[in-house]
């Protein structure tokens, strides 16, 4: 008979030889991708659930289905062979962003309309320029990443993310933490909120479209804001939010590849839903307080 | 007359978003030191004329100056305090982050310095909230968190500070002694509190300022109730008229 101990022993001692086995590297590059993308995915969080802006973030890593496609479309018909889908998403991430942002500073039109009419046309367009493309496209690869299917200069990729995102947000982290808790006296002590606003929606998108083919897109904007969620629960300060969010989201992912792998399903779903219920498990909790205080 | 320095100085000002005008030929003079209430009903133009004078918005006739400059250039010299219940609770920042923000545009990059922190701790103790320095902005009372909002505003060393609805959702005993605060701070600096509740007029506060798309400017002084009925004929308290108002006088509707 095997004990539950035995049984654990087992089961971490397989998870060890996965992710140190040199002939499934696919496991132990998850397994990096996902510890190195919760340092940007812990601060960009922070700030797109301080700020509000989740859904920015989910408008954003749909349009770049148009700049993917412009950039295929470009390629192949037009010939310009150096383009990759890679430059025309970033392209058409920075570029919502940017529009995203003018628009809410400075037109009067209703800004979460805005958000939904280029959410929808961002994809409308890249679908239309991939059917105009001939040869098959599998537009939905781009949309739906796979944490299993990441190589060595993804991870590099990561890393460099990380490290414009960590040194911005360091230079910058007086800047941002006023504009976010107060734009109007950010703007009153001269400082140039227009400026910083675009820059952390750019960086915004920067986090969701170099993250988009690893994670996806339902997961990029899991784990921007689950984490962040449950981390803005227990912190007192900004930055103490920040961290909480990156531990929170390396255990997630860690729990939820080990899990996947075990149970054999996907991973990106099964990540989610551990944050998710986390996430469900610890509002009840403060929903509770809220009902029966004193008890 | 008064002798004071003028320090804020409108002329024949008016504004209006699109067709609808919002304030018409205003004339207002403030001067260094005063205490001014600017009071008027919802939508009467409290929050353009707030507006105007901080330079978030640019009049369409006349002119408005203030330390003698554009109100965008002067800004920096005003300590601006808005209503506590615009922010998010749940907001991680604590008495301190808040207090520091007031020191935001020194520092291009990175982080507060120890003068920043001490500056910040000084303005605490002025409204008496040094001890809750570290606490999370949502442990706070309502009376608590305006008087961390007024020590932001006065950690940028203001010549005047302008407060946006200070008394709203705050018990009568918390409001007394917020104005105690008030008038040892109005000794250093001019005081601007905008409210559209006319409890608000104190006897420490020495104009009202009423503003209903026309501005008129009175003396505040509280009068017993036989001078009142003797000028007013009525149960009119603590306004009167003055000679600072507009060549026409005025009529409240």
């Amino acid at each position: 008979m095997i004990t539950d101990a035995q049984g654990k022993d087992t089961a971490m001692s397989e998870i060890w030889n996965a992710l140190t086995d040199p002939s499934i590297p696919f496991f132990r590059y998850a397994f990096i991708a996902g510890i190195l993308s919760s340092v940007a995915l812990g601060i960009i969080g922070t700030y797109v659930v301080t700020r509000r802006i989740s859904y920015i973030a989910g408008a954003i890593s749909h349009c770049v289905l148009a700049g993917i496609g412009l950039a295929l479309y470009l390629k192949t018909v037009v010939g310009l062979t150096l383009l990759t889908p890679m430059h025309g998403a970033i392209l058409s991430a920075v570029a919502a962003a940017l529009i995203i942002g003018c628009v809410s500073m400075y037109a009067s039109e209703r800004e979460d309309t805005v958000i939904g009419a280029l959410w929808a046309a961002g994809m409308s367009l890249g679908l239309i320029f991939i059917a105009m493309t001939p040869g098959y496209t599998d537009a939905m690869s781009y949309l739906f990443g796979n944490i299993l299917l990441v190589s060595g200069k993804d991870l590099v990729t990561v890393l460099v993310l990380d490290a414009i995102v960590t040194v911005t947000c360091i230079l910058f982290y007086n800047k941002f933490l006023a504009l976010c808790f107060d734009e109007k006296f950010a703007r009153l002590r001269g400082i140039n909120v227009n400026f910083y606003y675009l820059l952390l929606l750019t960086l915004t998108a920067l986090t969701t479209v170099l993250l988009l083919n690893i994670l996806g897109t339902v997961m990029v904007i899991a784990m921007l804001t689950i984490p962040s969620a449950i981390a803005g629960k227990f912190s007192k300060r900004m930055w103490h939010m920040m961290i909480i969010s990156m531990i929170l989201n390396m255990l997630f992912t860690a729990a939820g590849l080990i899990l996947s792998y075990h149970m054999n399903l996907p991973s990106g779903p099964v990540i989610i839903l551990i944050a998710g219920a986390a996430y469900i498990i610890i509002s009840l909790k403060s929903l509770f307080k809220t009902l029966f205080p004193k008890n | 007359m008064d002798s004071r320095r003028t320090i804020i100085e409108i002329e024949n000002l008016s504004f209006s978003y699109g067709e609808m005008p919002v304030l018409i030929d205003v004339n207002l003079k403030i001067h260094e030191k005063e205490s001014v209430c600017i009071i008027g009903p919802n939508g009467g133009g409290k929050s353009t004329l707030l507006n105007l004078i901080l330079g978030l918005i640019k009049p369409q006739k006349g002119s408005i100056k203030v330390f003698g400059e554009s109100p965008d250039k002067a800004r920096g010299r005003i300590g601006y305090m808005p209503q506590y219940t615009q922010f998010d609770p749940a907001f991680p920042v604590t008495v301190m982050d808040i207090v520091l923000m007031g020191r935001v545009e020194k520092h291009l990059f990175g982080f507060y310095n120890k003068n920043d922190k001490k500056l910040a701790l000084e303005a605490l103790s002025e409204t008496g909230m040094e001890a809750l320095a570290k606490r999370h902005f949502s442990e706070l009372s309502g009376g608590q968190r305006q008087r961390v909002l007024i020590s932001r505003a006065l950690v940028c060393a203001p010549e005047l500070l302008l407060l946006d609805e200070p008394t709203a959702n705050v018990d009568p005993a918390v409001q007394e002694q917020f104005y105690v605060t008030l008038e040892r701070l109005n000794r250093k600096m001019a005081v601007i509190i905008v409210s559209h509740d006319l409890g608000v007029m104190s006897q420490k506060i020495e104009s009202a300022v009423c503003v209903n798309r026309y501005v008129n400017i009175h003396p505040t002084s509280e009068l017993d109730g036989t001078t009142i009925q003797k000028v007013y004929g009525a149960n009119l308290r603590m306004i009167r008229h003055d000679h600072r108002c507009s060549g026409e006088g005025h009529c409240h509707e």
